[in-house]
């Protein structure tokens, strides 16, 4: 069977579709459906193994395979630039997009940083890049590859960084926001990023995804291990907006979002039920016409959660569900595309009076175009729920 | 569980029930009830010097610093509620015993990632407060929190709330690999200059010089903080307590070694950041 893409995204106009699928880089053109580039991951890795927890240790018994997998797909603000991570190596791969040329993807850079890369972000031909040990660098676009070693933080946080976004105010002011599994989002000028502006604080749980609304920048949607998501004016550190998501996918979880096994006995004892957990893995926004929603995807369900934005607040809209579970979506235009963990893969939105799923040749003729066939599980399509904190044993 | 583990265990078991008696029964008066309350004994106490700052322990915080109840940890009046004074890594709180009479108008705030060292820190300041509930200075101004000041420091503290911070004997942490998890890092100093306020000072001391030098290192090289000067630091009270009243400098002190000190003031920001 094909492997579903893990990622998805698109240019402004909507032109082109950016896709990931394991270590391969395809990108079409959306108004016929061919393949205009191609990128294959042949590093070899060291690490491409199978993880095992050490029992002995006590401590939770898992295995993680880490495979070579493409996280990551932005395009820079000119779209001259495709950034993208690699898992092999914990590199930046940054590409130049000719789209005259045979195949579009053009590799000019690739830069080791020193620990596995959790987000990216650009903005005035600077990229920056988040990492799991609480890190941020920066790696301008055109300068010379770093030695790794020599690589200093931009700025850090004491916890597993899950989300960077670069940011300009309304006096066009560049600012980095950053979010950790510890509740935290921090504000930080930039580039002198050791002055910190402000946090963002009312999350109890891991923050996974940060978002700034194209249609106003001095807004941010935040999400992660919580029932609500919040919609803050991050310039004014100010909270707008708690908006409950629990109640509008509860029936759409299962046996997935239950806490790990070996915390369920204990939290039935305390809680007299098991409660399932959801977590962010997507937030987007699309404009049609005069009017903008917010997309909102949780993980491991088979629905997009749409919200209008009006009067400065997000109202539910609608729920729009599939026939499996999705797994990333890009608005392309005024269309969204969605990829599933299902023989169908991939499906378009299009907007008449709500978003309804558009029947169309084009979205065939990507799904043709797969190239990874896999049997292997995608249990790596879903990494945001381990990174719910659980109670460590005191010593 | 060894018979002497025991020991400790209820040990502090009961002084966890006086806790609890003073805190139920008279949670905002000045003077603890009538209870006898007799200083902790440390041995009862003792934890080993490391901890783990990135594991996830279970950890009480408040969810951002407005929602701190500030009036529930100083049993007395201040005028706002304000911590200036932070003493990070407050150990057995030898410091800030010393430095609550010297600032009584000041709330100091000593914060430990170490359980029970943190209770014998809370169980030493209630008996001190009972002790001295009928003399002018009752130590109604230091309290000490279980928390990790490498994550959540922005909990607690607002922009520019603290004059002075104090790192104290810190953790080397000597292996290379665990360099991060030393408390003075170029990227956890900007947390700290985010919550001093301008002018506020950084105080470090420690017996090893690899990491005095590490910790000098740093901060030279961040752009919000200055080394003050050798006069500065024979001028300062706080150095001069700091020097000879913690338990770790007196027990350096006990084994003839030697104690680095730098400290280090906060400068404005650039006027290009906000």
């Amino acid at each position: 069977m094909k492997h579903p893409f893990q990622l998805l995204t698109s240019d402004k106009s909507g032109k082109y579709l950016f896709t990931s699928n394991q270590n391969v880089i395809q990108v079409f053109n959306f108004g016929d459906g061919n393949v205009i580039g191609e990128w294959k991951d042949e590093t070899e890795s060291g690490q491409l193994k199978t993880v095992k927890n050490d029992e002995k240790k006590g401590k939770a018994k898992f295995s993680q395979s880490i495979s070579n997998y493409i996280r990551y797909l932005i395009l820079d603000d000119s779209e001259n630039y495709l950034i993208a991570c690699a898992d092999s190596d914990k590199s930046i791969l940054i590409f130049k997009l000719d789209l005259n040329a045979s195949n579009c993807l053009n590799l000019i850079k690739r830069q080791q940083i020193p620990k596995r890369p959790s987000s990216l972000a650009v903005q005035d031909s600077i990229v920056v890049v988040a990492d799991k040990f609480g890190d941020v660098y920066s790696i301008p676009i055109d300068s010379e590859i770093s030695d790794m070693d020599k690589l200093e933080p931009i700025l850090g946080h004491v916890s597993m960084l899950l989300d960077v976004e670069l940011v300009k105010s309304k006096n066009e002011k560049p600012f980095i926001i950053t979010c950790d599994r510890d509740e935290h989002i921090r504000i930080s000028n930039f580039p002198k990023s050791y002055v910190i502006k402000g946090y963002l604080m009312n999350h109890k749980n891991f923050v996974s995804k940060l978002f700034v609304p194209h249609f106003d920048s001095s807004l941010l949607i935040s999400g992660g291990g919580d029932d609500y998501i919040c919609l803050w004016n991050w310039y004014n550190e100010n909270l707008m907006q708690k908006i409950d998501i629990r109640e509008l996918v509860e029936e759409y979880l299962d046996d997935f979002h239950l806490p790990p096994e070996r915390i369920r006995k204990e939290q039935e004892e305390e809680e007299g039920k098991l409660i399932k957990e959801t977590s962010i893995a997507q937030i987007s926004s699309v404009t049609i016409g005069e009017k903008s929603y917010v997309i909102i995807l949780i993980e491991h369900t088979p629905v997009l959660l749409f919200f209008e934005f009006v009067n400065n607040n997000l109202k539910y809209f609608q729920i729009l569900k599939f026939e499996d579970n999705i797994v990333n979506f890009a608005v392309t235009g005024d269309e969204i595309i969605v990829s599933l963990d299902s023989e169908t893969l991939v499906k378009a939105l299009k907007f008449d009076i709500e978003f309804k799923i558009d029947e169309n040749e084009i979205v065939s003729r990507i799904i043709d175009q797969i190239s990874i066939n896999t049997d292997s599980n995608f249990q790596q399509l879903y990494p945001i729920s381990s990174l719910r904190k659980r109670k460590e044993n005191e010593f | 569980m060894s018979n002497n583990s025991n020991k400790r265990r209820l040990y502090r078991d009961a002084k966890e029930e006086t806790r609890k008696q003073v805190k139920i029964e008279t949670p905002d008066t000045e003077t603890p009830s009538d209870l006898e309350i007799s200083l902790p004994k440390k041995r009862f106490y003792r934890q080993r010097a490391h901890s783990n700052p990135f594991s996830d322990h279970a950890l009480n915080y408040p969810i951002n610093s407005d929602s701190m109840d500030w009036k529930q940890l100083y049993p007395q009046n201040y005028p706002n509620y304000q911590v200036e004074i932070a003493d990070i890594g407050c150990g057995y709180g030898g410091l800030m015993i010393q430095l609550g009479p010297e600032f009584p108008n000041s709330l100091i705030l000593g914060m430990e990632i170490r359980q029970q060292v943190t209770q014998y820190v809370e169980d030493r300041i209630l008996a001190l407060r009972q002790m001295n509930k009928d003399k002018d200075y009752k130590y109604g101004n230091i309290q000490v929190l279980r928390g990790n000041s490498m994550k959540f420091l922005p909990n607690f503290f607002k922009r520019g709330q603290l004059s002075k911070m104090f790192f104290c004997f810190p953790d080397p942490h000597f292996k290379q690999r665990k360099h991060k998890a030393r408390i003075i890092t170029n990227t956890l100093l900007s947390e700290y200059a985010y919550i001093l306020k301008e002018g506020g000072v950084i105080y470090t001391i420690t017996d090893v010089e690899d990491l005095h030098l590490w910790m000098v290192k740093h901060l030279d090289s961040h752009p919000l903080f200055e080394r003050l000067s050798k006069e500065w630091e024979q001028q300062d009270k706080c150095v001069e307590i700091m020097y000879n009243s913690t338990e770790e400098g007196k027990k350096v002190e006990r084994n003839n070694g030697s104690k680095w000190i730098a400290c280090y003031k906060r400068l404005p920001n650039p006027d290009d950041t906000e």
